[in-house]
């Protein structure tokens, strides 16, 4: 029973939440549930619905049917459906658009046209590009990475972070300065990796069904882990660094062997073959060294220092010489590795004349023993894989960076590259230093991740080996300058897509005013109108940016639809508040309007901020004070219980210039339940007969006025019985009501007559 | 993947989702124009609207600030204006100016007004402004012999606001961009751009604020084209790049830049949807496609 030193990759890795999270299945010949096309090699999206038989679809293209798409207005989505162009769906190209043609020859190419079936009218979501994730861990992953590099996104400081430090100045302070920023850039990067394990754990553990994020999570860290080690790491870290990237992108020993392992009986695995052929060997390779030593010492081997003393004394030779492998000595020291190299190299000499009972256990440990001395035939016959032979080379030949193509090289020849995956791909150029080309590729697993990839390349200058190159060979720019503008172009384009996630926006709207405040203008005055808004904080910061940024326009633009959406869902008062503050009079004058004649018709006003406003005399602007005060006027003289009508205030209101004389007609209607009741003087009944005159000759010299005034007039009638009702002297109790406008003005002027006589008989 | 069966009587010819994606707008050969309300995965009829008298091409949302106002063209030469107040949609404005089917329509950006482009089979093109107190302006200008498939506007440029441009393909197999003179009160043809050898059935223009401009045309002689020009070089000329070296297997009818990404989906008569991106060389990639 083999115990405590099984190698779990996960955890060495540094990565603890992964020891309970098994790894997705990510050697699946189906790749989840993505089709990949034959020719394209990328994935296919199918619209998921009964196949359509060939010689039917087939007919289709014929007739010009095709499938179409329209995208929306603002965002990555759009719609497809099947559909047909305007000349095939209508008319042969011969007769196109004919411009005699009858409505009747419409309706008949119209008909030409219905849907053989309903598969025809279906509609189906269309994503441009993948969708944010916007789950709670990948918005808190991507914060943090926006967090993280602020400082290299202000003013695009990635561009020129360590050179800035090459200017000249005192040297000892320089050089600290530049120590300084490597290792804020290492840190960035290790904070990157272990970010996305973070999210790769939450992802696992929050969506188990689906392990298509996972994969790629796993790639991208596969990639970054070789970045790391490559070219991130400090002089003492490469070998670990590299068994790392190994290790995390293939786990070894497999399962079932580490089973078999745990499941014998303590003390007899040296009797195992497995034991020494495969998981020795592969504790070893993969530079698992304390975990293999513990296991020869709880294998029972001793036993064979009795019954074969050769292999015995191999076995310790063994255990000692690997138990002396200092990955980060020598990482640092060559001349310390070559001394223990000369050590494994004398082993093996040795060990070639020793004679074994156990033959081919035997031969197990003369083969570890000539892999560990850097026997090339030796290590490419215990690999199963390029990047296996690359880290046994690195490891057991040489661990110098500048062998490093040397091994990627012979290890390409040795072992074929899996393609299916992309991160070996990737793995590929960044050994071979195309960061171009892993950045591109990168870019298709994850955006946000490849941009500050390259933004941490640009930074630590590892781009300058571009500088000589003109990519797009139009020779108008220098290579490094086109990489830049490239750069530049990821950093907007992943703000332009976190723009079109409301999680994201802010995120989006950062990245933009720190990299170029001037283009932040530019985009964020076109995007920030089609931000939705859902609650104040929203409004409020949006306001703020403008103010920021400096954008006055798009404020008002904000204003303007903020007051619109607000008045559809009925906030009155804070629609009008906000077409006041874009300084849009006629908004605000026409909507106050629009509410005047609700409240007219209904007989109260729904909004009660609004009404508090105006009962406390709370509006300050100017513009919308003075653009509500008939509306004031009007739910003043509404508000009035009891038997009379404030009739100075009927008369401002009614004589008010700009009063639409549409409105007149259901005003005069509230005078209407005071007829009869002596509420109205001589004078006051002699004025209504002046505003019934202005209204009259109004409606006759006006067409437009007449026909509003008895929509206006009909409509209040119509919903009399809807209308709220006050009191006695509410019009709406009234049992019968004039026809139409004209019949009132007639009916109040009999009323008037009557009034009139009656006061005369009695004086 | 969601989907709504049976939206219309005849063939779809447009599904336009709104600024905020809450509203989807469906038009059809039925001659009707249907109205969603989308949540998440839920869409609702709301509204059917009736007013056209042929098959209905195009619908077209205007910016929020104007309201929920959506437009539509038909066969039957005609534009009209919805809008929707209090949930209830009216037809409130019609533009009748063109002789023939008004094939395409597009509000553009709403810094310049409630301004809409409409090109039309009678080779004319028309933009209309809608004012406030309701009153209708219209210039209107012969773009081609033959007939005018597809116009779009330009991004408004941030140094120059006040700038209308406008792209148009059509039935000449050009590609071209007109501004609007104030000074003649009319749209001036400013490029001619040729490549295609066919019609050209759409065209769009990306409205990324990116450092150049970027117009697709998608042709009848299946082909499509990227056309490029420097933004911050006054002198630059377009530059033109086939989207795929080959030729794409059927007819290319539609094009559409997403906002982000600056991703274009092309729609051809293979019954594929594909999409396109470039890459940091410059080169254009396919990313994606949706088959039938």
């Amino acid at each position: 029973m083999i115990e405590n030193h099984l190698p779990n990759t996960k955890a060495d890795d540094g990565d603890l939440d992964m020891e309970e999270i098994a790894l997705p299945a990510k050697y699946s010949k189906t790749y989840g549930n993505v089709i990949i096309g034959d020719r394209t090699k990328l994935p296919i999206k199918e619209a998921l619905h009964e196949e359509v038989d060939t010689e039917s679809n087939s007919n289709w293209l014929k007739e010009g049917r095709h499938l179409d798409m329209a995208a929306d207005k603002t965002g990555n989505n759009g719609i497809v459906y099947v559909s047909a162009t305007p000349d095939t769906s209508v008319a042969n190209n011969d007769k196109k658009y004919d411009q005699t043609e009858t409505t009747d020859i419409i309706d008949k190419k119209a008909d030409r046209i219905e849907t053989k079936d309903n598969e025809d009218t279906k509609l189906y979501p269309l994503e441009f590009v993948s969708s944010e994730d916007t789950s709670p861990d990948r918005i808190r992953f991507v914060t943090g990475l926006y967090n993280d590099f602020e400082d290299l996104l202000k003013n695009s400081a990635f561009r020129t972070y360590i050179s800035d430090t090459n200017d000249f100045g005192v040297p000892s302070l320089m050089k600290t300065e530049r120590k300084e920023r490597t290792d804020r850039l290492k840190w960035l990067l290790t904070n990157l990796i272990k970010s996305l394990k973070e999210l790769m754990s939450s992802t696992i553990k929050s969506d188990a069904q689906n392990d298509s994020k996972a994969v790629k999570y796993e790639e991208l860290i596969n990639i970054l882990n070789l970045l790391h080690a490559t070219k991130f790491s400090e002089p003492d870290e490469s070998i670990i660094l590299f068994q790392m990237w190994v290790n995390r992108a293939d786990i070894q020993p497999d399962d079932q062997l580490v089973s078999d392992m745990e499941n014998a009986s303590h003390g007899t695995l040296y009797k195992n073959m497995n034991f020494w052929s495969k998981y020795l060997k592969t504790m070893i390779f993969r530079g698992y060294f304390a975990q293999a030593i513990s296991a020869i010492d709880e294998s029972g081997y001793e036993n064979f220092e009795q019954t074969d003393p050769d292999l015995y004394a191999l076995v310790k030779h063994l255990k000692s010489l690997i138990a002396s492998y200092d990955p980060m000595k020598f990482s640092q020291y060559l001349k310390a590795f070559m001394a223990w190299k000369q050590r494994a190299a004398n082993l093996r000499e040795a060990a070639i004349k020793l004679t074994f009972k156990n033959v081919e256990i035997g031969s197990q440990l003369v083969d570890i023993v000539a892999s560990i001395s850097g026997v090339d035939s030796a290590l490419r016959k215990n690999c199963g894989r390029w990047y296996e032979y690359f880290l046994l080379e690195y490891m057991f030949e040489m661990p110098s960076m500048k062998k490093i193509s040397e091994y990627v090289d012979k290890a390409q020849k040795s072992f074929s590259v899996d393609t299916v995956y992309s991160w070996e791909t990737i793995c590929l150029n960044i050994f071979s230093e195309q960061y171009l080309k892993a950045i591109s590729a990168l870019e298709t697993l994850d955006r946000s991740v490849s941009t500050y990839t390259a933004i941490l390349l640009s930074a630590s200058g590892l781009l300058k080996s571009y500088s000589n190159i003109s990519l797009h060979g139009k020779g108008i720019k220098s290579g490094e300058e086109e990489i830049q503008t490239s750069i530049d172009q990821m950093i907007e384009d992943l703000a332009l897509s976190y723009l079109s996630s409301k999680e994201l926006f802010s995120t989006g709207t950062g990245i933009l005013i720190l990299t170029d405040d001037s283009k932040a203008r530019k985009i964020l005055s076109e995007m920030l109108p089609n931000y939705k808004i859902e609650s104040n904080d929203d409004f409020e910061w949006c306001l703020s940016i403008c103010a920021k940024l400096m954008l006055p326009m798009t404020a008002k633009q904000i204003y303007n639809t903020q007051g619109e959406i607000l008045l559809d869902n009925g906030y009155e008062y804070e629609s009008l508040c906000c077409f006041s503050e874009a300084g849009n009079t006629k908004k605000v004058v026409s909507s106050v309007w629009q509410i005047f004649e609700n409240l007219l018709l209904e007989g109260n006003l729904v909004d009660t901020l609004l009404n508090e406003k105006l009962d406390k005399d709370e509006i300050d602007s100017p513009i919308l004070r003075q653009a509500v005060s008939p509306l004031a006027l009007l739910r003043n003289i509404l508000s009035t219980e009891g038997k009379t009508i404030p009739f100075e205030r009927f008369v401002e209101l009614i004589q008010f210039r700009y009063l639409p004389a549409h409105y007149k007609a259901v005003l005069l209607l509230l005078l209407l339940p005071y007829f009869n009741t002596n509420t109205f003087s001589l004078d006051q009944l002699i004025k209504i007969i002046e505003i019934l005159n202005v209204y009259e000759k109004q409606i006759n010299d006006d067409t437009q006025c007449a026909e509003l005034s008895g929509q206006s007039y009909d409509v209040a009638v119509s919903r009399k019985d809807v209308g709220a009702s006050k009191g006695t002297y509410d019009w709406r109790k009234l049992e019968k009501l004039p026809s139409d406008s004209m019949a009132l003005i007639l009916e109040i002027r009999k009323l008037i007559a009557f009034e009139i006589s009656f006061k005369f008989l009695e004086e | 993947m969601v989907t709504i069966s049976n939206a219309h009587e005849g063939l779809i010819h447009d599904a336009v989702l709104d600024y905020y994606g809450k509203r989807l707008a469906t038009c059809s050969s039925d001659k009707t124009i249907k109205i969603f309300e989308v949540d998440g995965d839920d869409y609702k009829l709301v509204e059917t609207l009736k007013g056209h008298e042929g098959p209905v091409w195009q619908l077209s949302w205007a910016h929020p600030k104007f309201g929920v106002v959506l437009a539509s063209c038909s066969y039957d030469g005609k534009v009209l204006i919805w809008k929707e107040e209090k949930g209830i949609w009216k037809n409130i404005a019609e533009h009748s100016v063109h002789q023939a089917s008004v094939n395409s329509i597009s509000w553009a950006p709403s810094e310049y007004g409630a301004l809409l482009l409409c090109t039309s089979s009678d080779g004319q093109c028309s933009v209309v402004e809608f004012e406030a107190d309701g009153n209708q302006k219209t210039v209107v200008w012969r773009a081609d012999a033959v007939g005018v498939n597809a116009g779009t506007w330009a991004p408004p440029q941030r140094d120059n606001a006040k700038e209308k441009r406008v792209v148009t393909g059509g039935c000449d197999n050009l590609v071209k961009i007109w501004r609007f003179d104030t000074q003649k009160n009319t749209y001036v043809q400013e490029e001619e751009l040729k490549g295609h050898t066919d019609w050209v059935r759409d065209v769009a223009w990306s409205q990324c604020l990116l450092s150049k401009f970027y117009i697709a045309s998608a042709s009848q002689d299946r082909t499509v084209i990227i056309w490029t020009k420097d933004v911050a070089n006054a002198n630059a000329t377009w530059r033109k790049q086939l989207l795929r070296s080959d030729k794409f297997p059927d007819v290319c009818w539609r094009v559409s830049w997403s906002m982000s990404g600056n991703v274009l989906a092309v729609s051809g008569g293979d019954n594929k949807v594909t999409l396109w991106k470039e890459n940091l060389n410059g080169d254009w990639e396919q990313v994606g496609e949706v088959d039938q």
